[in-house]
């Protein structure tokens, strides 16, 4: 994986996208996580991208896709507070799935709002267009 | 779920009782200080109301979509830290978080925002991100609206306030 590839993380909860932007709660991993998953998306079509989100994230979750939030591992592994730094991990299944790592255990909550708040200050959020 | 909401009234700082002046002057000064004071109170229950609401709404909201609870301590100590916000700063959008704390977030941007947790024990968790400069911490609430978020939210509103 190359610094510069670009990853998705699919935007599920209408409060966590507002006003054209992302919100950094969706970019702060489950409680009992310490990984965020997104999908690898560099090279597929605007529409692709939204097709591999309703199949491999939405449909199994049962929810719809609002947005999402694309970034690189470079903007990832720029994000350092508290000793602790991001980065993007490669797992599949399912396919293009990648995990952001690098986050502590939920006993250092602020450390994880401030990470997750110095990620979406990186990203380009993308409105889900509205779909006929 | 119920719990009991104390209202900060105004201490009187008039006494009609006592006044005797009956001058025009006197009693318009009369006036415009009882308009003062009605207004002053009618503030406060808005804003009290305003928290009550954003409170209660969230916590049905929370349990409804999400089916995620908080804990009663966290919804009394959220009321609190909620009432001692000083009238001059914009209330939070208050969030049920995951793990059954309340978090309060002043959210004008991805670099302009703050986020407090709110869990049963006297600390108040906080991450804040004003421009580039990342903060996050942990500071003890006594009933008294807290420093060095008081610092985060006039940085965040500074610019209009």
């Amino acid at each position: 994986m190359t610094d510069t590839e670009r990853v998705s993380r699919f935007i599920l909860d209408k409060n966590h996208f507002k006003a054209g932007h992302a919100k950094f709660r969706a970019f702060d991993p489950p409680p009992a996580e310490i990984a965020l998953s997104v999908s690898r998306t560099e090279g597929l079509s605007d529409s692709q991208v939204w097709d591999h989100g309703d199949v491999h994230v939405a449909r199994p979750s049962g929810r719809q896709i609002v947005a999402r939030g694309d970034f690189t591992r470079e903007d990832a592994r720029a994000v350092q507070a508290g000793g602790c730094q991001l980065d993007i991990e490669p797992e599949e299944p399912p396919p293009l799935h990648a995990n952001v790592i690098g986050y502590p255990s939920i006993e250092q909550k602020e450390l994880r709002k401030s990470l997750a708040q110095q990620l979406v200050a990186k990203v380009v959020a993308v409105a889900r267009p509205s779909q006929t | 779920m119920t719990f009991a909401y104390a209202l900060t009234q105004p201490a009187a700082v008039v006494g009609p009782t006592y006044d005797a002046a009956v001058s025009p002057a006197a009693l318009s000064l009369r006036r415009t200080i009882a308009e003062t004071l009605e207004s002053h109170q009618s503030l406060v229950a808005r804003r009290a109301d305003e928290i009550v609401g954003r409170l209660v709404s969230e916590l049905q909201r929370a349990s409804v979509e999400d089916g995620i609870h908080a804990t009663s301590g966290a919804v009394a100590r959220a009321a609190s830290v909620l009432r001692s916000i000083p009238s001059e700063y914009p209330l939070p959008t208050v969030v049920v978080e995951s793990d059954h704390e309340i978090g309060l977030d002043w959210d004008e941007g991805v670099r302009r925002v703050l986020s407090v947790s709110i869990g049963d024990g006297p600390m108040l968790g906080y991450a804040a991100l004003i421009g580039a400069e990342p903060s996050h911490g942990r500071v003890a609430f006594t009933g008294v609206f807290p420093t060095t978020l008081s610092y985060f939210v006039r940085r965040i509103y500074g610019h209009q306030r």
